[in-house]
């Protein structure tokens, strides 16, 4: 599978990686192996010695393109300056090729002077896979790599947002729109039921953990915001590829991290040719992507019965609580590439509001990755990426996890529109009920700032120690510290009316070590590619936390966080430590007979602490096989075919994503498991068991087959992929109940039964016009899926909590064997009666409606994903399109749920669909279809206008755009929620819940406008 | 600069490491818990077993609570309107739907469970620390507890969970209450002799001593007759069965381990609700309670007096009730006449003088009390049941009460909190919309009787408590030998018992600290009505009922029902991870 091609080619980051990756047969080697050369010296009589020169076709030398003579193996390649030798036989040609430009055959002449043209042949386009790289036509695997055009444009905080829609198969779902929260991507469907479906992501060869980096947030009964996304560190702008493993063969070098897929992010590298500055900043103005549909007051006033609920404002709590929020976002950098190496340098700030008032986020950034190579032909080169960013921000009192009491948001959808923001007094009024608060009060006694600092860097050293055997040393740091400080004042609500103050910190560290050799070599027409490498990580993270209560008011001396002795009662202090280490080894052969025929075998080995003594090691094998059709005899004259490639792959990948410590039991001492066990009535520490042990536990293995075509017809006017997929997840790790008289009431296990995913992908792009003055592509990518829990050994396993009053304990997912994972399970609801009162469907007929009569609907999961993406340029005019959607899902709408009918009989504010639908205000809120809606929706994600300036006047600027952006600028959709696209984490018993709305923080729509400028 | 020596360091380590190629061994390193199955300090074992029955165990109101009283015609917890619909876990435990999927079921099972094995664990330690100072009394001590965790978890779930903790790999077995409610009573009567009594060796009334002992085996053998033959149809159940011992019947038995107690060194209150007060602790009459202070470092649980209290009754301003769980008319109505009995209802009188009436007539208190954490007033609530309007005081909107000029709390008519405009009218009757359902609409959540019997500990939030939850307490004690004479045939002497419990309760002194009033006859129904009257909301109700045949019956929110649900179900997802248990009769996944 890949991306659309563009017709930007010669990418520089093309050209930098095709130093060690050059010839014609896609092989790393500067030289063919000298063995060879001298078997075809032996062959010939007549021979005569050349020199020549490859350039560009700007005229710039081309170092390291591949010169041989045609039908022989004798060959060489190019030098920094472009020249090469070769000794040819009298009158024969000789080929040259250069990764990202047409082969060229020419009469074997010295002094020859060689033009390459740049090839638009998108399977020539070199495609970074685990601990390597590959042309696209040498591919066995199902992988997908996008580059910076490619990327999902607007405001993006993180790079994982950078490929939403872009990609076949893989979902990007934000858990919250507030700025820099979590997002969830899904490669091909659910392959877990237990949290953590989190694909590995590996930025310039460090795998990253999916640990949390900054610090929890204190739950002062409202939520604490949801886990921030770990990659918001990385500037989105220094990236130049991302690359999305999809399939077993291309993952399973990662073994057991690489069942949720794979994602490479690779940041750029200095250009070629003089050294450059750009300067890119934009500013963006975003709002709420809609308003929820709630009673105005004059409606309200009209729908209650009680004059006593008329407060006589009239407040739309929505537009109090939200803001055109600004953004701003300023990126500097200035790169070099030489003969010998390159630089890239960066810095960059970004503020972000966010659309409710008082949160925002706020990052610096910075980077340098510099290159160089040293000794005879570049034998050694050196490497080293390292980047640094500060994260500050500013939260408020709202997440998912809200008890019963609920969280800002909902406050504000609820909040009754005849209630003014402000008293007579000035004061915020107050509700004066409990449950219910006047929403910019909250926000008003609660401040929650984050600061996270965190570091990855990187070195890399390649050593060449014969021609074609390469050793690779890798050594990454990722380090990161965070610190939280979550304060609610003393305040007039009967949530900590007094106060509280905590302080989170979280310092995590990962050190990687890898060292691993690659040896490329030809016999004859066999191409052989084979690594080996041992790999060594560890991870430690630790935490503290203390709080404080009983603080003084608000702007009354000094705030906690700046001394949190200044004033209140110490209330716990805790912390944890933690550690855990992989360690691997890996192997892979690739071998391609004359280009036709592809074969790829690896097997990674890994062992983990976290799994258990009979279980440390797990070995993850794959296979692949490749044949490029287009090069059989039978192909070759028919010229409306430039590719044609089939795939097939098959492989274990691992999934070790579970807590640490979870084989081990433990014990410790803690007063809360005590008792006052004598008569002077202190309190004796009782002994907690926190773990069961489970020296068996193992990874989860993923069993994938994947069957691709790949394509490319009519000099590439129609480009693409066709893969069918079989994900199949065995020995799942689950938390479940234990057998009774276990130390605990569950343990971790891997469990019988397997989940099931299958699906179609496609992707489909074209050239549709290219002329001078005007150029249209589109390409469009798709997905299916089928997802089946198969054979648990439990009846069932539920998860997805809702929230709400009245719904405490309320499951709204269900994983239950020959059901999709992420089915709901709830009421049916048949309508209302002539009294408004609920209708559902009493399956026992039993004229009771109970938990018993709750049924099983398909699901959350949609059966059909797609991207749509084109870009036209007009002379100095381009612009693009990005739309997205999807079908066949559902939501259970917990926004709706809470905004229920029975609110119009307790002074807050309705859901105005169901006040005109005449239900009745007496019904009691119940989790039932009523809330079930379709998450089918079109969205334009992203449509962009730029003009590119013409400079050529100017010596000292190279380029200028100037561009306006709109993000999410419409959505067509049933769903009534604020966004169909959503997840919010209300995972239950560590299972992870799918599908459910309860907004804590609304998605937004934006507008920004932007300008880049090279000098 | 920390942060980059730190860095540096890293850095430096790591490439000598890297260089080096060391493999590691992936032992997994804990570095901030104690790695192990168990300790070996055998007093935390035992202060872990016991902490078992505060975990929640016996005093949250979805646990043990939950399942031998919202079941019973004497309590229920409905949906509200939009609170405690939570999926219809509650209702169900009225409406006998529970299935084999309920959560507090399942919480219950798992709580007796935890229970069990942490005496297990605590014994194995023992067992381990042969020279232990306490080591007989404390051995003694845990398997008397194993026997009342057993004893309970058999009770409700006709089943227990067991593993011989003397044997090595001993298999897990199940123990079944038929067979096994024999053996529970030759254990606990064989450790007698290696308990202390109440007070000796720093025991209290929070441990398993001798009278704790008594206490439970007259339990036992009061209810012997129902675990034996659990599912009689007629609830003709055989309770003058000879002992285990062939010495007398089980009700001779339950008539000589009461009246141990009863002539011991115990002593009625004279005012009820002191056994369900803060400082309950020592009291007279409490024989084996669950221990809780409120210190804010071992949870606790102020669920029995929280949970019935209206969300608008604040008993200070930062405190309230949940309005949830009420008294249901069948028990209700029992005390037809008898609303002047002690046990019923009592005004709360403040230092001055003044009494809150909870009509309308007292319209101030005085601000005499604060919560202590928070210096907030701490307005007093009278005890026992609350029906009718309620009065209370209200608050200002500033963080207070509001409060007369004279700085008095200012008390006013109530209204429901989530329904503001609906007076807090808390009526006997409940009529549901459907009669099976116990759901309320909206404009119904004021209804039903409301319990005031535990009182509300307003410290540390509303979840806390420092009053201990009587396990044993000599009221029992005398309704169990009232009931024993009364089923062998001593009416006359069970007429005496329940007469003492009667007339030793005092009224307050706004009725001139009068005595309940003595019964003439007794029946059947009168005794079980007596019973009720005194063990009311003690975890209780659902024994009884079984033993006089009346939990089959219809009653509010429950038709007539099967007798397998006399017994709960073994949750589902125990049976789907364990191998060897059999689902309880009746009950099919």
């Amino acid at each position: 599978m890949y991306s659309k091609i563009t017709q930007l080619k010669a990418k520089p980051i093309l050209i930098s990686l095709s130093v060690l990756l050059f010839s014609k047969t896609g092989m790393a080697s500067e030289t063919l192996p000298s063995v060879l050369k001298a078997y075809s010296h032996t062959s010939y009589y007549f021979q005569q010695t050349i020199t020549g020169t490859v350039l560009d076709n700007n005229g710039t030398p081309l170092p390291g393109a591949a010169v041989s003579e045609v039908g022989t193996d004798n060959g060489v390649i190019t030098d920094f300056d472009g020249k090469f030798t070769l000794e040819v036989k009298t009158g024969s040609q000789i080929e040259v090729s250069y990764l990202g430009f047409k082969s060229l055959k020419v009469e074997a002449e010295d002094g020859v002077l060689i033009t390459l043209e740049a090839d638009a042949a998108n399977l020539d386009e070199v495609v970074l896979i685990g601990y390597g790289k590959k042309t696209k036509k040498d591919l066995t695997g199902s992988v997908t790599q996008l580059s910076a055009e490619d990327f999902k444009k607007g405001v993006n905080v993180s790079p994982d947002n950078l490929i939403q829609g872009k990609v076949a198969g893989v979902r990007v779902v934000q858990s919250s729109g507030e700025p820099g929260a979590g997002v969830d991507v899904t490669i091909r469907g659910i392959g877990s039921i237990r949290s953590g479906s989190t694909p590995l992501f590996v930025v310039d060869g460090v795998p990253l953990s999916n640990e949390n980096v900054s610090a929890p947030g204190a739950n002062f009964g409202l939520g604490s915001s949801t886990a921030k996304n770990p990659l918001n560190f990385l500037n989105t702008s220094d990236i130049a590829s991302i690359t999305v493993l999809k399939d077993a063969s291309a993952a399973a070098i990662y073994g057991a991290r690489g069942s949720n897929g794979v994602v490479i992010i690779t940041t750029k590298q200095g250009e070629k040719g003089n050294a450059s500055i750009t300067i890119d900043s934009y500013l963006s103005a975003a709002n709420v992507i809609n308003k929820i549909d709630v009673l105005s007051a004059s409606e309200y006033r009209n729908a209650i019965t009680e004059p006593s609920y008329n407060h006589g404002a009239s407040t739309d709590w929505q537009d109090e609580l939200f803001r055109t929020a600004i953004t701003q976002n300023h990126n500097f950098s200035y790169s070099k590439r030489t003969d010998s190496g390159n630089y890239y340098a960066s810095l960059s700030y970004m503020d972000q509001e966010g659309i409710v008032e008082t949160s925002d986020f706020e990052r610096t950034t910075a980077r340098l990755n510099a290159e160089e190579s040293f000794f005879d032909n570049k034998r050694l080169k050196l490497k080293m990426n390292l980047t640094a960013s500060q994260i500050n921000e500013n939260g408020i009192p709202n997440g998912a996890n809200a008890g019963s009491d609920g969280q800002v948001i909902m406050h504000a959808l609820m909040a009754n529109p005849t209630r003014s923001v402000f008293d007579e007094n000035g004061d915020y009024t107050n509700f004066n009920m409990n449950a219910h608060y006047n929403p910019l009060y909250l926000l008003d006694i609660v401040e929650d700032k984050t600061e996270t600092l965190r570091v990855l860097g990187n070195i890399e050293a390649s050593l060449r120690i014969i021609d074609g055997l390469e050793y690779k040393f890798n050594l990454g740091i990722d380090r990161s510290s965070s610190e939280r400080n979550s304060t609610i004042y003393p305040n007039l609500t009967d949530r900590t009316p007094l106060g509280a103050y905590v302080q989170n910190n979280l310092d995590s560290q990962s050190a990687l070590v890898e060292h691993y050799l690659t040896y490329n070599f030809d016999i004859g027409k066999n191409n052989f590619e084979i690594l080996g490498g041992y790999s060594y990580q560890e991870f430690k993270f630790s935490g503290t936390s203390f709080s404080t209560i009983n603080i003084s008011p608000q702007g009354e001396g000094v705030s906690p966080e700046y001394n949190p002795g200044y004033s209140g009662v110490q209330a716990g202090v805790s912390g944890y430590a933690q550690k855990n280490e992989l360690q691997s080894y890996f192997s892979r052969v690739n071998y391609a007979f004359d280009n036709r025929y592809l074969l790829t075998a690896s097997i990674r080995a890994d062992g983990s602490t976290r799994f258990g003594k009979n279980n440390k090691y797990g070995y993850f094998p794959s296979f692949a096989l490749g044949w490029n059709i287009d090069r059989e005899n039978f192909l070759q004259d028919i010229e409306e075919i430039s590719q044609l490639k089939l795939r097939a792959s098959w492989g274990e990948t691992g999934n070790q994503e579970v807590q640490n410590k979870i084989t081990q039991a433990s014990y410790s001492q803690s007063a809360s498991g005590g008792y006052y066990l004598y008569n002077d009535y202190n309190l004796i520490n009782g002994i907690v068991v926190n773990r069961t042990a489970n020296p068996d536990l193992k990874w989860e293995v993923v069993t994938q087959l994947d069957l691709g075509l790949d394509f490319s017809l009519w000099e590439n006017k129609l480009y693409g992929s066709l893969d069918y997929y079989n994900k199949t997840t065995k020995d799942a790790i689950l938390n479940i109940p234990s057998e009774p008289l276990s130390p605990t009431t569950s343990v971790w296990k891997n469990i019988e039964g397997e989940i099931v995913n299958t699906g179609i992908e496609f992707t489909l792009g074209s050239q549709l016009v290219s002329t001078e003055d005007f150029n249209w592509s589109l390409d469009i990518n798709g997905a299916t899926l089928a997802n089946t829990v198969k054979d648990l050994p439990v009846s069932e396993l539920f998860s997805g909590s809702v929230a709400g009053p009245g719904l405490s304990g309320v499951a709204a997912n269900i994983y239950k064997s020959d059901y999709e994972a992420g089915s709901f399970f709830m009421l049916k609801h048949l309508g209302f009666d002539e009294d408004g009162v609920d209708i559902f469907e009493d399956l026992n007929n039993d004229d009771v409606i109970n938990s018993d009569d709750r049924q099983i609907f398909e699901g959350a999961i949609p059966n059909f994903t797609f991207g749509i993406n084109t870009s036209l340029n007009y002379k100095r005019w381009d612009l693009s399109l990005a739309f997205i959607g999807q079908t066949g899902g559902y939501l259970v709408n917990n926004t709706n749920l809470a905004l229920n009918i029975n609110n119009l009989a307790s002074d807050r504010n309705v859901l105005s669909e169901f006040y005109d639908a005449g239900a009745n205000t007496q019904n009691t809120p119940q989790l039932s279809t009523l809330y079930l809606e379709k998450s089918d929706f079109i969205r334009l994600n992203n449509a962009r206008i730029g003009y590119n300036f013409d400079t050529e006047t100017i010596n000292w600027l190279r380029g200028f755009n100037l561009y306006i952006s709109a993000q999410n600028l419409f959505t067509i959709t049933n769903y009534s929620g604020f966004d169909p696209l959503i997840n919010s984490p209300r995972s239950s018993g560590g299972n992870q819940s799918i599908g459910i709305d309860y907004t804590t923080y609304p998605s937004s729509k934006s507008f920004m406008i932007g300008a880049t400028i090279k000098l | 600069m920390n942060f980059i020596n730190k860095l540096l360091q890293t850095v430096f380590s790591a490439l000598l490491a890297g260089s080096i190629f060391s493999c590691t061994d992936l032992e997994e390193q804990v570095i901030d818990e104690v790695i192990g199955g168990q300790s070996s300090n055998p007093e935390s074992a035992m202060a872990a077993a016991y902490g078992q029955l505060a975990e929640g165990t016996f005093t949250d109101h979805g646990l043990v609570f939950g399942l031998q009283e919202y079941p019973t015609d004497e309590c229920m917890l409905p949906t509200r309107g939009s609170d405690w619909g939570d999926g219809g876990k509650w209702r169900a435990l009225t409406e006998f739907t529970w299935g084999t999927n309920n959560a507090q079921v399942s919480g219950t099972w798992n709580a007796l469970n935890s229970g069990i094995t942490k005496t297990l664990t605590a014994i194995e330690s023992l067992e381990e620390n042969p020279d232990y100072q306490n080591y007989e009394l404390f051995l003694a001590e845990a398997r008397g507890l194993l026997a009342f965790y057993t004893y309970t978890t058999l009770d409700l779930f006709n089943q227990a969970p067991y593993r011989d903790p003397f044997t090595d790999n001993a298999p897990l077995v199940f123990l079944q209450a038929d067979t096994e409610i024999d053996n529970l009573i030759a254990e606990v009567e064989s450790i007698i002799p290696s308990l202390a009594n109440l007070g000796e060796n720093n025991t209290y009334n929070g441990r398993f001593t001798k009278q704790a002992a008594y206490a439970l085996l007259a339990d036992m053998y009061l209810n012997r007759a129902v675990l034996k033959d659990r599912y009689n149809a007629s609830s003709n159940f055989n309770f003058t069965e000879v002992a285990i011992d062939n010495s007398g019947n089980d009700m001779e038995k339950v008539i000589y381990y009461t009246s141990l107690l009863i002539d011991g060194n115990f002593s009625l209150e004279s005012n009820y609700f002191d056994n369900f007060a803060i400082d309950n602790t020592n009291g007279s009459e409490i024989i084996f309670a669950v221990a809780q202070e409120n210190d804010n470092i071992r949870s606790s649980d102020n669920d029995f007096a929280y949970m019935s209290t209206g969300r608008a009754q604040k008993p200070t301003p930062d405190n309230r009730g949940t309005n949830a769980s009420n008294v249901e008319p069948e028990f209700y109505y029992t005390w037809d006449n008898n609303h002047d009995d002690p046990r019923f209802h009592r005004y709360y009188q403040y230092a001055d003088g003044t009494w809150f009436m909870n009509d309308g007539t007292t319209t101030s208190v005085p601000a005499e009390d604060t919560r202590p954490d928070t210096g907030g007033l701490w307005f007093h609530f009278n005890r026992g049941l609350q029906v009718g309007q309620q009065y209370g005081p209200t608050l200002d909107g500033k963080g207070g009460f509001n409060m007369t000029a004279d700085g008095r709390i200012a008390v006013s008519k109530l209204f429901m909190e989530k329904n503001t405009t609906i007076p807090m009218d808390y009526t006997p009757d409940l009529n549901f919309d459907n009669p099976l359902a116990a759901v309320f609409s909206q404009d119904q959540i004021n209804r039903g009787v409301r319990n005031f019997k535990w009182e509300f500990d307003p410290e540390y939030g509303n979840g806390s408590s420092a009053v201990d939850v009587p396990l044993y307490r000599l009221g029992g004690i005398y309704v169990m030998r009232a009931e024993a004479y009364f089923r062998n045939g001593q009416v006359v002497l069970a007429l005496n018992d329940v007469n003492t419990l009667r007339t030793s309760r005092t009224r307050e002194a706004l009725f001139n600290n009068a005595p309940g009033k003595a019964i003439t006859s007794l029946n059947e129904e009168i005794l079980y009505n007596e019973i009720g009257f005194e063990m009311y909301w003690e975890m209780y109700r659902r024994k009884q009922m079984i033993r006089f045949g009346t939990y089959d019956k219809p009653y509010t929110a429950k038709p007539e029902t099967q007798p397998y649900l006399r017994v709960f179900a073994i949750p589902q997802e125990t049976i789907d991870v364990t191998d060897g248990i059999n689902q309880n009769q009746g009950y099919t996944e």
